[in-house]
Parts: C-alpha cells; sequence; structure tokens
C-alpha cells in the first residue's frame, strides 16, 4: 500500500485535518484534492473516496483528502460552515500541497456531491490548472436544501409521531436566529441560505481546464440538467450506473467500480 | 485545554489503524483511559461528530481517550468484502472487531501508563467492547449506547423477529396514517412491508381475542433463544459481571434496540440479573433517536455517563 500520512494545517488560526496518500514512486509532480460532499453523506460515502484516493496513487497521484471545518477531525463547528468557508477550506488545502510538495506542476480537485459543486465555484480562486472532476455534483442548492430539511420532518415524525413544525416554519426559525438540527448536525440560516442560493450554471474563466463531470443513477442515460450543466461549463460527461452510497442502502459501498473506470479512463487518455 | 494527536497503529493482520488520542490538560493526572469503539461504519467520528464530543467531554474530566478506525473503514487499511450492510453489522455483533480493540487496548495502555481501560460505544461499537471485555482484564467498564442483542442479516427477515414495543410503536403510527394520501399510495403500489403490516395486524388481532398469553419473564434463560437473538450476547455480558466490572446502559427512548435489549435479554435473564444490580445501571433518553442526535439528548447521555465515571472510576481525595 501507498505511504498515507495523516497532517494537521492550519487555516485562520483553526487546524484542519487531512491524510496524505502518497505514490510509490518518488518522482511524483501531479496532485488531486479531493473535496467530501456535505452532513452525513461524508461519512457514507467515505471508503468509496479513500480507496479511489488509493487507486489514484497507484496512476502517480499525489492525494490530499481532508475535511472543511465543522467536519471529522477538523476544527470548528458545522454550525459555522457556509459556502465561503467551504471554499476557504478548498484554497488552503491546495496552498498546503503546494507548500509541502514544492515539486508537484499540477494540482486538480475532484469534488464529490456538494464537494463537487463548492471545488467548480473555487476552481478559478486555487489557481490550479489540473483536472477538475465533479461526481455527480448538486445543480440547484435551493432543492437540495429543501430535500435536507425534510430530514427534520422525518425525525418530528419518528419521534414525536407527527410533524410539529413544516419546512418553512423551520426557515423562519433559522431566519430568527435558531439552529435547526438535521440527522445531528446544527444548521444555521448563513449556510442554509449560501448554498441555497448556489446554482450551477457559471462558465469558469480559465478557458484552459480540463473538466469532467459524472453523472450518477440508475440508467446510463444523461439527464436533461447535467447535459446543460456540462454544456455550460464545457466540460466532458460521463454517465455511470451505481447505487446511491452517500446516504443509507441496504448494499455496503466500498468502492463504486464504475465511477473509478469512467474517473481513471478520463485521466488516463489526458 | 485537551490536546488532539492523530495516531496510527498495526492490527494482527498487518493493516495500518488510524485514530486520534485526545489527552485531558497538562494539569490532570491522564492515567486514566477511555476507547470510543466506532458504531457500524461511521468511523472514529461517529454520526453527526458524536465520537468527537464525547471524546472531549471525557478529556475535560480528566480521561486520555482514543477513537479510531476499525480495519476497512474510515482512514484505516484493509477490505471489507460484505456486499450488504445487514452482514457487515451481523458481523461486528460476533467480533469482526474484537481483535482491533485488543490491540487498540494493548497501545493505550502502553500509552497511558494503565492498566485500567473503560470502553464506550454506540451500536456496533457497544457490543464490540462486550465481546472484547471478554478477552481482556484490563477493561474495567462498558458504556454501552443503544447496544443490540440481535444479529442482523440480509438474509433475516426482520418482520419475523419484530419485539411487541416496536409492534405497539408501528401500530400507532400505521392507525395514524390512515387517513393519509400518500400511505395508501405506497400501499397500493406495493412500496409499503406487507410482512411487517401483516404481522402488526395479526399479533393485535391475537392480543385482543387470545385468552392464553405466554409471560415472556418466565421462559428459562438456559433455553435457546427461539429467534434473531445474538448467542454471544448474554455469556459475555455475565462474564463482565462476574469479573465485578460495571455497566452503563443507555437505551434512546424511540430505539428499537431497547425493545429488543428488554424481550430478548432482560426478561429472559431477569433472575440472573438480580445478582448484579449493583454493577448494572441503565439509563433509557427518552424521545431520542438510536444516533442521539439532539444536543439535549446528548447532554442528557454526558451527564449521565460522568456521573457514572465519578461514582466509580474517579478516586475522590
Amino acid at each position: 500500500m501507498s505511504k498515507e500520512t495523516p497532517v494537521f494545517f492550519d487555516n485562520a488560526g483553526q487546524n484542519m485535518f487531512g491524510i496524505f496518500h502518497q505514490p510509490d514512486s518518488a518522482d511524483f509532480s501531479k496532485a488531486i484534492v479531493i473535496c467530501h460532499s456535505f452532513a452525513e453523506e461524508k461519512l457514507w460515502a467515505h471508503r468509496v473516496l479513500v480507496n479511489y484516493a488509493r487507486q489514484l496513487t497507484d496512476m502517480g497521484y499525489m492525494v490530499l483528502r481532508f475535511d472543511y471545518r465543522g467536519y471529522g477531525d477538523s476544527d470548528g463547528e458545522f454550525s459555522n460552515c457556509t459556502l465561503t468557508t467551504y471554499k476557504e477550506d478548498i484554497i488552503e488545502a491546495v496552498n498546503y500541497v503546494r507548500k509541502s510538495y514544492p515539486q508537484i506542476n499540477s494540482i486538480g480537485l475532484l469534488g464529490h456531491r456538494l464537494g463537487a459543486s463548492i471545488a467548480l465555484e473555487c476552481y478559478d480562486d486555487t489557481g490550479v490548472k489540473g483536472p477538475l472532476i465533479l461526481w455527480d455534483p448538486i445543480l440547484d442548492g435551493d432543492k437540495y436544501m429543501q430535500d435536507f430539511l425534510r430530514s427534520n420532518l422525518t425525525t418530528q415524525l419518528a419521534v414525536y409521531g407527527e410533524i410539529r413544525e413544516t419546512r418553512e416554519k423551520l426557515v423562519q426559525r433559522m431566519q430568527s436566529g435558531d439552529l435547526i438540527n438535521i440527522e445531528g448536525y446544527d444548521l444555521s440560516y448563513a449556510q442554509f441560505e449560501s448554498v441555497s442560493q448556489l446554482k450551477l450554471n457559471k462558465k469558469l474563466s480559465n478557458s484552459d481546464f480540463t473538466s469532467l463531470v459524472v453523472q450518477v443513477g440508475r440508467t446510463e442515460k444523461t439527464k436533461k440538467s447535467f447535459e446543460e450543466f456540462s454544456n455550460i461549463i464545457g466540460s466532458d460527461i460521463c454517465c455511470v450506473v451505481e447505487d446511491p452510497f452517500w446516504k443509507e442502502i441496504k448494499r455496503f459501498y466500498n468502492k463504486a467500480p464504475n465511477i473509478y473506470k469512467a474517473t481513471s479512463d478520463w485521466l488516463g487518455e489526458r | 485545554m485537551s490536546l488532539i494527536t492523530p495516531v496510527s497503529f498495526i492490527n494482527e493482520d498487518g493493516f495500518q489503524l488510524f485514530g486520534m488520542l485526545e489527552k485531558p490538560p497538562a494539569d490532570i493526572d491522564c492515567s486514566k483511559a477511555i476507547i470510543l469503539l466506532s458504531p457500524g461504519i461511521k468511523m472514529r467520528v461517529a454520526p453527526h461528530r458524536l465520537y468527537n464530543k464525547m471524546s472531549n467531554y471525557y478529556a475535560s474530566l480528566g480521561f486520555s481517550v482514543l477513537r479510531f478506525d476499525f480495519y476497512g473503514l474510515g482512514d484505516a487499511g484493509g477490505d471489507v468484502e460484505e456486499e450488504f450492510l445487514a452482514d457487515l453489522y451481523g458481523s461486528i455483533q460476533v467480533g469482526r472487531y474484537v481483535s482491533d480493540t485488543l490491540i487498540a487496548i494493548d497501545w493505550l495502555s502502553k500509552k497511558c501508563g494503565t492498566s485500567d481501560i473503560i470502553i464506550a460505544g454506540l451500536c456496533g461499537g457497544a457490543i464490540t467492547g462486550l465481546l472484547a471485555a471478554q478477552s481482556d482484564d484490563r477493561v474495567k467498564g462498558l458504556i454501552a449506547l443503544g447496544i443490540p442483542v440481535v444479529l442482523d442479516s440480509s438474509s433475516t427477515d426482520a418482520a419475523k423477529y419484530i419485539t411487541s414495543g416496536q409492534m405497539d410503536r408501528l401500530h400507532k403510527g400505521y392507525i395514524r396514517r390512515l387517513l393519509s394520501v400518500k400511505s395508501w399510495l405506497r400501499l397500493l403500489t406495493f412500496q409499503s412491508d406487507y410482512r411487517i403490516i401483516f404481522n402488526i395486524f395479526k399479533n393485535k388481532f391475537n392480543k385482543v381475542f387470545s385468552k392464553t398469553s405466554v409471560d415472556q419473564s418466565e421462559v428459562s434463560a438456559s433455553s435457546a433463544a427461539p429467534d434473531n437473538s445474538n448467542p454471544l450476547f448474554a455469556p459475555a455480558f455475565f462474564n463482565m459481571l462476574e469479573k465485578g466490572n460495571r455497566i452503563l446502559l443507555v437505551f434512546s427512548g424511540t430505539d428499537r434496540l431497547k425493545w429488543e435489549f428488554d424481550e430478548k435479554f432482560k426478561k429472559r435473564f431477569s433472575h440472573q440479573l438480580e445478582k448484579y444490580t449493583n454493577l448494572v445501571d441503565e439509563v433509557e433518553i427518552k424521545e431520542a433517536n438510536h444516533i442521539i442526535s439532539m444536543p439535549e439528548w446528548q447532554q442528557e447521555m454526558f451527564s449521565t455517563s460522568e456521573f457514572w465515571l465519578n461514582s466509580n472510576f474517579i478516586k475522590h481525595e
């Protein structure tokens, strides 16, 4: 197995936790920073990302997996996260790779779900020029947040046997400064609002970048929304069949072979 | 402020296991140690970072706290071959990660210079701790959050072994949803679990019309469990108690595991348990769910475990 080293690095006075996956060959010059998904999706999908990081090292990439502030073993609280802090964290992770391995001349980003959307949003700001890989990006932040709020309703039903607060009421409470607990995560209005406003429809200013969108679903048929999105950002698109391993399903997913293959084939062509 | 350090050690099969060691503030004696065992596949942080909060809380009480990933999960080396989560859970319930736990006990004992270890865990972490305690006398106590007494398996018909407590709750839920269009739509489009619905109403029917009923508490403790109970649970539980070790059981009020514990262990072994009432403490957090998601439920769990640790493991001058 390649060398894996846990690290803490600083971001505005807070520790961020990461793991470097280093290829066996000493003369590596390419790196990929992995940007994980949102809330509990991160934990369900964790092993899929770990195993793909290991596969990437076999392809000669140095990989950094890291936890945003408020996640995993990084400092901070989830309640303080916003789209802005997520972007800052990705930028800092990229800077940390640059500082730690000056010989690396190409850094790319691989994001999953909301992590993919944020990776796209901050790609220009990171100054990287390597590949951008988006695994099942969230295209519509508003819909995504509404679905997230629905989990709170499910908990209300399970605990109280009824829905005592509708989604509208939950949003009102957040607006008045309360935190809403969803599956154990304290959601603030700032985070709710910033993610809700996310719409992936802007073209990047850096025209040199190469990107891949991997649509994950029950069929290999391209969804219209994904086709439009990939056209707007000028990326390649690949549709693969996998179960939604970022939530609780019957199967145990520690690898996602179809996503891996699509991504590795695409990287191999470059 | 406590100090958190990333650590790693090698398990019996040569896989690297990653973890976090949180030490109490420097001016506190840190020879008391707690190991948090990962629940299910949720690695060393646990759902919604519950273990980070627990680790921080216990460190503030003066304990060194280790939380780490079992092989094949989290950031650890190795792989898990099971295709279904239920089978992975089942393998954990019969001791898949006992060996990793014993390695962690060795590592922490040396690191902290202590031979007294308390194990804590949610669900799969709790049962792993109970099973590991049989093989290691350094384990002096167990904080078990939502400990499972049954065996999960993808080939088991869950509806067949449902407890009466869970049936009552489900029954109320179905009655409430009688006027819900969505629920009827689910039923009519074959999305509902008909076996469970059938069993619930059959059970209700029997309760109303049957004149004879079996008192579960009269079932002999030595008799073979007529269901999906874990045969390793009771021997491990009583082994801990025979050694004079203490167990704190914390259950969530809305968790099926509570009813399973009551009906499939406590009632069946009520006579044996009578001898050990001074060693077992049981607390139910009303309304809480399996992952103890709300801050007030977590606070209740923290204060309960703090009281238990204070009473049993912290020497007062």
